[in-house]
């Protein structure tokens, strides 16, 4: 039964680390290298690495990832935590509805608004500035950790806040001082589940960001396709480079991931 | 008495305006503003059109590529939340065991994630492929003729919707996993001497304490999945045709390339109607049945 | 600990509102401080190209040295690839375009109300006739710099066809005994035509190839007809079966419906497909993966009974300025340094074609002998470009598409095109 249990689980593992071997070996391959997918390369070459590197800039995008991807999730997490505090506690009709409101901000399709939002981006002056582009991913991210926090908020007792309110604290201190630090783990989801996606955006980055000096990763990986050009090895170890930096920051929240659902969303 | 210590709570609704900010610049005002280019001809970069009224709207119920569309759509949709939900909830029971790496493991389910949704279908691409796909030199060792996996509409909305599940099962897992680790263990003990087989346990216990994390998985998941885009892309482009795309992909496709933004933006406002009806009545019918500890 | 948590937090805001202000700050900076060290205005260029890889850095080099003749004048360059027309389409949509782009092939459909008139450049005068009518319309107003023209027709492996004993087809009935040759002697190993169909676009290129030799270039055509709104669609019918014919013999590769652009070059690279109808662009994308192939260029063979071969023909690499540019000056200036011979001279050899100004002699590598050899059949306009209104290109693709995937036949092809046709050029 044990070594039944073990070999399904090495099954997973191998299983779901296939496509990683792929892209790898898409990404150590020379571009004259056709050989079958399956086949590890033979004569491995870093060259898809520097190239992808010099060509894309990375070290600038890289940059420009972290802050606006750094930016973004602070910026998410604040305003996020806030507007769901009300909308949990005080569920009154009004407050429902804005809460709909919100969740529906989610299915909101990127096309429909694309067009307008770009107009109205470039009347503020903000094509091609970090801060557009900041404040646009918030606002596509705080729909989803509205929804996660106000989740978990309403699992935390009420007993709390009243006990707070019987010390003199007032509502919004109750907040600050007894709500917020409590969201610790939560947080580490959100951070996580957003961060990511702010990190690989590209639908709306690709048209925000366009300067050399502010493109993000997916946007600066994206000159290697073109009509006419593939340069899809160069595009998978760019790839690789950018999974590196989230993949560690999952590795160090991890912890804290599992037990933010496990200490309130789910308990609803 | 209660009432009365959070009587005047109004107040503190202030907190979600600045939320409800970003909400109207960068959200309603566009959208109102697509409202308005589904009622005309516009071609999305001139700067003349003209008004045509609910046209757009006969346009898109009257082409046969919005049913093959919408029926797609409602395969990725509930097709990638079932498989999500079920296959999350089996690795998370299975991965909540005693055994040894079990969290290397949850990290390796989790980690397709992290890689760009667009990455992920060429990758996938390369195993479907017909001419040196990784399953068809698997196939061809076995002496087996290749298959062009991809050319068969339904089998393409198939392979697409298990991609677009491997990918995000992985945040199934993990709010499962979180959601069983929050289940008490005395409830178990006390089953057990009651004499409950697993799958009492399971049907008992298990599930009903597990209905936020299945909240929260079937809205997320059902909204992926209905407005599922890059993997579809990547992998097919929705052809052959339109034979595999989705509402997303078919109104880009009107959107850029036939240069039909007015009929593209009453896809999108459809679309928006669609998914908002689907998934708020799932979180409202949902939420009924969670019960409270 | 709570306290920890939540000073933690605000440092970080902190540190990364101060990280953005910075980054915002340090760019301003600099362009205000030259901007008092000399006594020149100095502007910014916002350069975009459709064009990536090998090509685009020949034009970023020039870039370059145009910065460095030009001190007061910063380029911004940029190159988003295959996102190219989208993000255009969305800063016409917003009246923000960059001072100067490229129109690869749509000058004067898609930009031109975008387009500043350039036909008071000095260089306009050295204008090849073969382009001119391309780039220019009835008023007079130029609309770009062609720093090249394109002259394409389907691609050959040389190699292959001498193994089958077969010449260079010029009729469409040699290229069907062609295919039928390469099927029967390669054991069906080879396929004719490689067709990236995946992509959508290759088919469209096919359909667009074979239109002008059915519709245009023959002495009786439906040139004026197709022009004027009076073209009879049920004539159009015998293209969509002749391609649907074409593959139900098994002369494109099977996986027509799920190979992409990246699987034709591959499969032309490594001998596995006789033609491509691409153009001279694929031979060198070929090239990267096997860079011993042995590839020629052809003309599009005719159609119809006593019609020659033809070239398609139009813009390629361009260079327009937009009308309402603040740098208007500057940017007619950089527009310029591409038009001194040496520098179109080596765009147009980076994508081996002819150059654009007829004061350039031409140097397109390995493709020189091609042109000189072919320099006598007409080139023809790229038949979706002049005889169909603009956004028709996806209808002729996505069709292809459906009618080799069983879900339409060749008439209801001919009616899709005939009812986006109608649509696209009312909206003119």
């Amino acid at each position: 039964m044990r070594t039944l249990k073990y070999s399904i689980l090495t099954l997973i593992g191998i299983v779901h680390l296939i496509p990683f071997y792929i892209l790898l070996g898409m990404a150590l391959k020379p571009t004259e290298d056709t050989s079958s997918k399956w086949i590890f390369p033979t004569n491995m070459t870093m060259d898809n690495f520097v190239n992808a590197w010099n060509q894309a800039h990375l070290s600038q995008a890289l940059i420009n990832n972290v802050i606006i991807t750094g930016s973004s999730v602070v910026l998410i997490v604040l305003i996020g935590a806030l507007a769901s505090y009300p909308l949990s506690r005080f569920q009154t009709k009004w407050n429902q509805f804005i809460y709909l409101l919100c969740i529906s901000c989610m299915i909101v399709p990127a096309l429909t608004i694309l067009v307008p939002l770009y107009s109205m981006i470039v009347d503020m002056g903000g094509i091609n500035t970090y801060w557009a582009a900041i404040l646009t991913q918030v606002t596509f991210q705080l729909p989803l950790t509205i929804f996660l926090f106000t989740g978990f908020i309403s699992s935390v007792p009420r007993e709390l806040d009243e006990a707070g309110s019987i010390d003199g604290c007032n509502k919004f201190m109750i907040f600050f001082r007894i709500i917020l630090p409590l969201l610790k783990p939560i947080t580490a989801t959100v951070i996580i589940l957003t961060g990511l996606n702010v990190w690989n955006d590209y639908q709306f980055s690709i048209f925000l960001l366009q300067k050399v000096s502010v493109q993000t990763i997916p946007v600066a990986l994206s000159q290697f396709i073109s009509q006419f050009q593939n340069q899809i090895s160069w595009v998978a170890a760019g790839c690789v480079i950018g999974m590196l930096p989230v993949t560690i920051l999952y590795l160090f929240l991890q912890k804290y991931f599992i037990r933010g659902l496990a200490d309130g969303a789910v308990k609803g | 008495m209660k009432k009365k210590m959070w009587g005047s709570s109004t107040i503190l609704n202030v907190m979600y305006v600045p939320a409800l900010l970003f909400f109207a610049v960068f959200i309603f005002y566009p959208f109102i503003e697509g409202i308005r280019i589904s009622f005309t001809n516009w071609d999305g970069y001139s700067q003349q059109f003209s008004y045509v009224g609910f046209e757009k709207y006969i346009n898109m119920l009257t082409d046969k590529n919005t049913w093959t569309t919408m029926s797609n759509t409602v395969i990725y949709g509930f097709g990638s939340t079932l498989l999500q939900n079920v296959l999350g909830l089996a690795y998370a029971l299975f991965l909540d065991q005693q055994l040894r790496a079990k969290g290397l493991v949850r990290t390796i389910v989790y980690l397709p994630v992290i890689i760009s949704s667009l990455i992920m279908g060429y990758i996938w691409y390369f195993f479907f492929q017909f001419d040196g796909g990784a399953i068809n030199d698997i196939m061809a060792l076995f002496g087996a003729q290749p298959v062009d996996w991809l050319a068969n509409g339904p089998r393409a909305v198939g392979i697409i919707t298990f991609v677009n599940t491997f990918q995000f099962m992985g945040v199934a897992m993990t709010i499962y996993v979180a959601g069983l680790q929050s289940i008490p263990k005395d409830y178990y003990e006390a089953a057990s001497i009651d004499g409950a087989n697993w799958w009492s346990q399971f049907k008992n216990i298990t599930l009903p304490l597990l209905m936020p994390a299945i909240t929260i998985n079937v809205v997320l998941n059902i909204i992926g999945g209905l407005k599922l885009f890059d993997v579809i892309v990547a992998m097919t482009n929705g052809g052959p045709g339109y034979a595999s795309s989705s509402l997303s992909t078919m109104m880009y496709n009107l959107y850029f390339a036939r240069q039909d933004a007015g009929y593209a933006a009453a896809l999108g406002n459809f679309m928006f109607l669609f998914i908002a009806i689907v998934s708020i009545t799932s979180l409202i019918l949902l939420k009924r049945k969670e019960v409270k500890i | 600990m709570r306290k920890k948590w939540l000073s933690i937090s605000c440092l970080t805001l902190a540190v990364v509102t101060a990280l953005t202000a910075c980054g915002s700050n340090g760019e301003g900076d600099k362009s205000s401080n030259t901007a008092d060290g000399k006594a020149d205005k100095n502007v910014t260029l916002t350069v975009s190209t459709n064009v990536v890889g090998e090509q685009a850095t020949v034009l970023q080099d020039i870039a370059n040295k145009f910065m460095t003749d030009n001190p007061t004048i910063k380029v911004e360059f940029s190159a988003p690839g295959k996102d190219y027309e989208n993000t255009m389409k969305v800063k016409m949509a917003s009246k923000d375009m960059p001072d100067v782009f490229a129109t690869h092939g749509w000058s004067k459909n898609r930009y031109g109300e975008y387009l500043a008139d350039l036909s008071g450049e000095a260089w306009a005068a050295d204008l090849d006739p073969s382009i001119k009518s391309s780039v220019t319309d009835e008023s007079g107003k130029l609309y770009v710099l062609p720093m090249d023209q394109d002259k394409s027709g389907p691609v050959y492996n040389i190699d292959l066809l001498k193994e089958y004993g077969l010449e260079v087809p010029k009729t469409y009935d040699e290229f069907l005994a062609a295919a039928e040759v390469i099927k029967t002697k390669s054991d069906g190993k080879v396929v004719a035509i490689h067709i990236g169909g995946a992509d959508a676009w290759p088919i469209g290129q096919w359909f667009d190839f074979m239109a002008t030799p059915m519709l245009i270039s023959a002495e009786q055509n439906s040139a004026q007809a197709l022009l004027d709104g009076t073209f009879d669609w049920t004539k159009f019918d015998e293209l969509p079966q002749m391609f649907k014919d074409f593959y139900d013999k098994g002369y494109f590769n099977k996986d027509i419906l799920t190979s992409k652009y990246s699987d034709s070059a591959k499969a032309f690279a490594e001998g596995k497909a006789v033609f491509g109808f691409y153009g001279p662009y694929f031979i060198e994308e070929a090239k990267n993966i096997n860079p011993n192939l042995n590839a020629g260029l052809m003309p599009i063979p005719s159609i119809q009974a006593n019609d020659t071969p033809t070239f398609a023909g139009g813009e390629k690499t361009t260079w327009g300025v937009w009308k309402d540019s603040k740098n208007i000056e500057a940017a007619k200036k950089f527009v310029a340094y591409y038009a001194q011979a040496e520098n179109t001279s080596a765009v147009a050899k980076s994508n081996q074609l002819p150059p654009g100004l007829s004061s350039v002699k031409i140097d397109a590598g390995e493709l020189t002998t091609y042109y000189e050899k072919y320099k006598d059949t007409p080139v023809l306009p790229f038949f979706d470009r002049v005889y169909l209104p603009n956004g028709m290109w996806d209808v002729l693709c996505k069709n292809g598409q459906d009618i080799l995937a069983g879900g339409i036949d060749a008439r209801q092809y001919s009616e899709n095109m005939k009812k986006e046709f109608e649509r696209l050029s009312a909206n003119k």
